[in-house]
């Protein structure tokens, strides 16, 4: 029971909780002595920052920790994120610490069953059977799968590991799998991975579009920031472009419904209005864009020996112009059905130049077969109006994950990439190999596998050894009953290590017990290029060991231990200090590991003792060359963005008569990824404790199925069960349905397509074709 | 189980919001002295009765909207209630097919 005591102390911290989210929120608002005197009394706790453990916004919490556990929670009012806010997720979050069937002991599979081992002998096996692997099936046998959610100082030991010890580009982690087109997008229009602008473009934007972005459950605290400035300055307008209607489109001022896959033409056809009506800032364009051409009709990835290189070619303006003529208004309504006068009204927001415009997107715009495609058309829209790189005026691509862009984006942790640069560029991997201290010719000339072609590899028997960490892939990948029997395989060996069992530690021979977030020390970067460090505040429960010890264990196993000399105390600092040697230039350069202490998140650029804010903007990076005029776009050898000339295509599969119902994906306010944390929290699982389908009314009406019973989904892949909800949170249109992913019960990846888009190797997970079938009880 | 809420009440009707989830059990509301905002914390035995409470405050008229701020920390009653949620990984029935989400929603 709680004690008298305890349950006083608690109601004082959510008083206090409430007092200070309010001061966050309305400046000089007073509760009176009492309340004052609670807050006070809640500063005699030590609350220790961190940054949130879900999502890619980055905000900054504060936790309070008491006789070895985390007590209380709330939002960190020094952070510039979120300014002591925090979503259903964040104030719940360190729940995720204690739930009553924590991995705290290492497993091996034996006769079929996981019992429990020394963690020491577990290290063991792992690095046994990692060399055993690579004697017998060659160094590309064997293979790492991380996540977003690695901390920058796991990734990293990943890749040294990896790619400068054992000499294996078979690197990947989850995050091609949510924000991969975006960063090919950045590469291919920019040169440079990560977005230009920061949160601080929504304090002076007076236009927000969204594209394909439920921001109000997916990026809750940007979105009440968006919301703020619309209370604020009652002009701002926030458009949302989507596929379904979300509690995005019911706040927003203006929801406009696409047809999935046809944002390729709307935004196209936003051009060809912008270009029509004489809104092209001449001498942006003029001074720093140039004109490409791409291959097209590129495929979809579906076959195990699919490959696919881009080529860019050089286009004029004209050739531009000729391009936009197939996508007048009219034609795009066709292929979107959005209203040509639609299509004008958000061409005349992009191209009145009194208004400032942010476009934000996320994974609705990146899990798309022609994603980078995407991307580059976004980018578009803004480089013919020169809307970019200054307050306010951005296209700025969200992340889902705590460190998609710190450790996937930065640090590399991909199969093509290095912490600096690419596997195929002999000086990125000289910088790699004089840093990490190998021979240059450890480092593979060639990446091997991106997500998809590594665990058709280990379908196939390729690829033997997978050590999958921080993710959750039995749930994630799409066509999910071929990559769970590939796993399943004989002669196949898993190693997962996490905190939770999931499906996916059901098809491990080893788990390692992992500590979570606030459990040891690390660093995220989120999606405004913010750096963000969190200390050890807790001890792991019984053997958990961070993902970044337990590569370093079983380095040392291997023999590698020459490339990981850090102690346990130290290594967090030793890792960073090696690793910021990559970025030590004025494009990139990160911030010490003293102010990262200090601050809730340090940006980089960081030169000279100041973030850089907007890059490529002449006056504000100290990268960009003032020579060049206001801007220069310095990722590219001709410092010019690149306007890509990118067409609609039509996706691989399409409603037809037999599956008559677009599938779409996605997740939901209360339940981060897979659920395998969330769902252990009490709160948020009662909030939401199954997924669900959402059908409109009419479609609903038509099959006979009522709010509440179940329904089949089938698709040529798979088919689940599940509660049928009509107009639950939102609503799709007729003719499609969309079911969240969390919950490991209701396996909705079987049923999902893995077609990916050939440049950036994402799959969509945003259109599948399905049925729908009532279920009589 | 204690949460704490930030109550936004629609234009002039903070008192009476005051008033009426003053009334309500395991309720303790204090008004801004310069806003129209009140802090509402509540004490209830658990989840359900959290949840039916939540409810009944959100059915209240005069509120324009419920902020949660801080959900219970407690070991003793939420901390680590181990989710029924099966066997993972393996195609299974709905558990509970009729259940519903319970406010947050």
């Amino acid at each position: 029971m709680t004690t008298p005591d305890r349950r006083a102390f608690l109601k004082r911290m959510a008083m206090a909780a409430a007092a200070g989210s309010a001061a966050s929120l309305m400046p000089g608002i007073v509760f009176g002595r009492e309340v004052a005197e609670l807050t006070e009394r809640g500063q005699e706790l030590t609350w220790r920052k961190t940054p949130c453990r879900f999502c890619g916004v980055g905000c900054g919490l504060l936790v309070a920790i008491q006789d070895g556990r985390a007590v209380a929670v709330r939002g960190d009012p020094d952070s510039s994120v979120n300014r002591g806010l925090a979503c259903v997720k964040g104030y719940h979050s360190v729940q995720a610490l204690y739930g009553q069937d924590r991995i705290t002991r290492a497993q091996i599979r034996r006769d079929g069953r996981l019992v429990d081992v020394p963690i020491d002998e577990a290290l063991d096996v792992v690095a046994e059977r990692l060399r055993q692997t690579v004697d017998e099936y060659g160094k590309d046998s064997v293979a790492m799968y991380g996540s977003g959610q690695w901390t920058i100082p796991d990734g990293y030991v990943a890749s040294k590991l990896f790619k400068g010890g054992l000499g294996t580009n078979n690197l990947e982690a989850n995050a091609r799998l949510c924000m991969a087109s975006a960063v090919t997008g950045f590469l291919s229009t920019f040169g440079l991975d990560e977005p230009m602008g920061c949160y601080e473009d929504i304090d002076n934007a007076d236009v927000f579009v969204l594209w394909g972005n439920n921001m109000a459950e997916m990026h809750p605290v940007l979105f009440s920031r968006m919301l703020e400035q619309r209370g604020q300055r009652p002009h701002v307008q926030i458009v949302d472009l989507a596929t379904r209607t979300t509690r995005t489109s019911y706040a927003a001022t203006r929801s406009i419904l696409f047809t999935p896959q046809s944002d390729l033409a709307v935004a196209n056809a936003i051009c060809h209005e912008i270009v029509r009506n004489g809104w092209v800032d001449r001498d942006f364009v003029d001074n720093h864009v140039a004109f490409k051409r791409g291959k097209t009709d590129i495929g979809f990835g579906l076959s195990d020996d699919f490959r696919f290189v881009d080529e860019a070619s050089d286009a004029t303006w004209e050739d531009y112009i000729d391009f936009l003529s197939d996508y007048t208004p009219e034609r795009a309504a066709n292929i979107s059905g959005v209203a040509a006068s639609d299509i004008r009204w958000l061409a005349s927001i992009y191209g009145d130049p009194s208004l400032r415009v942010t476009s934000f997107w996320c994974v609705g715009v990146n899990q798309h077969t022609r994603g980078t495609w995407m991307n580059n058309l976004i980018y578009n829209i803004h480089l013919l109006v020169g809307k970019i790189a200054t307050p306010g005026n951005s296209p700025f691509s969200l992340t889902g994950q705590p460190s998609a862009c710190g450790t996937v984006g930065e640090v590399g942790t991909l199969t093509h990439k290095l912490p600096h640069g690419v596997v195929t560029n002999p000086e990125d991997r000289q910088l790699a190999a004089e840093i990490w201290g190998v021979p240059v010719e450890n480092i593979p000339s060639a990446p091997t596998h991106h997500t998809m072609s590594m665990f058709r590899a280990m379908d196939r028997g390729e690829i033997r050894f997978m050590w999958i960490q921080v993710t959750n892939p039995m749930v994630t990948l799409p066509d999910l009953n071929r990559y769970r029997e590939g796993a399943e395989k004989d002669g196949r060996f898993i190693v997962v290590s996490d905190v939770y069992p999931t499906p996916t530690t059901e098809v491990a021979d080893v788990v390692l017990p992992a500590a979570l977030w606030i459990e040891r020390e690390g660093m995220f970067g989120n999606s405004e290029r913010r750096t963000q460090h969190f200390d050890k505040m807790l001890d792991p429960p019984g053997d958990a060991m961070s993902d970044t010890w337990q590569i370093i264990e079983v380095a040392r196993r291997l023999g590698y231990g020459d490339l990981f000399p850090w102690d346990e105390e130290s290594h967090i600092e030793g890792i960073w200090t090696e690793y910021t040697r990559f970025h030590d230039n004025p494009g990139h350069r990160m911030a010490p590991l003293s102010l990262l202490k200090e601050r809730p998140g340090v940006m980089w650029p960081f030169v000279d003792g100041e973030e850089t804010k907007w890059r490529f903007n002449t006056a504000l990076d100290p990268a960009a060359d003032e020579e060049r005029g206001a801007f220069d776009f310095y990722g590219k050898p001709d410092h010019r963005a690149w306007i890509w000339l990118r067409p609609y295509e039509a996706p691989p599969e399409w409603p037809d008569e037999e599956y008559p119902f677009w599938l779409d994906t996605g997740r939901v306010l209360e339940h981060w990824h897979t659920g395998s944390m969330t769902r252990r929290i009490p709160t948020l699982h009662q909030a939401v404790p199954h997924a669900y389908v959402e059908v409109h009314p009419a479609d609903a009406e038509a099959l006979g199925i009522r709010d509440g019973e179940t329904a089949r989904l089938v698709s040529r892949r798979g088919s689940v069960e599940l509660q049928a909800r009509i107009d639950y949170r939102g609503r799709p249109p007729r003719g499609k349905v969309f079911v969240p992913f969390f919950d490991d019960s209701i396996l909705i990846n079987e049923l999902t397509l893995d077609a990916y888009c050939p440049i950036s190797a994402q799959p969509d997970y945003k259109k599948c074709a399905v049925r729908v079938e009532r279920i009589r009880s | 189980m204690i949460c704490s809420y930030l109550v936004i009440p629609e234009d002039g009707a903070s008192v009476l919001v005051a008033e009426r989830l003053a009334t309500l059990p395991g309720c303790d509301v204090v008004p801004a002295e310069n806003r129209d905002v009140l802090i509402l914390v509540t004490d209830t035995p658990g989840l359900e009765e959290e949840s039916a409470l939540r409810r009944r405050v959100e059915a209240l008229d005069g509120i324009q909207a419920l902020l949660l701020t801080f959900g219970e920390i407690d070991p003793d009653t939420t901390m680590g209630d181990p989710i029924k949620v099966g066997q993972h990984g393996r195609r299974l029935p709905v558990l509970d097919p009729t259940g519903r989400g319970d406010g947050l929603a």
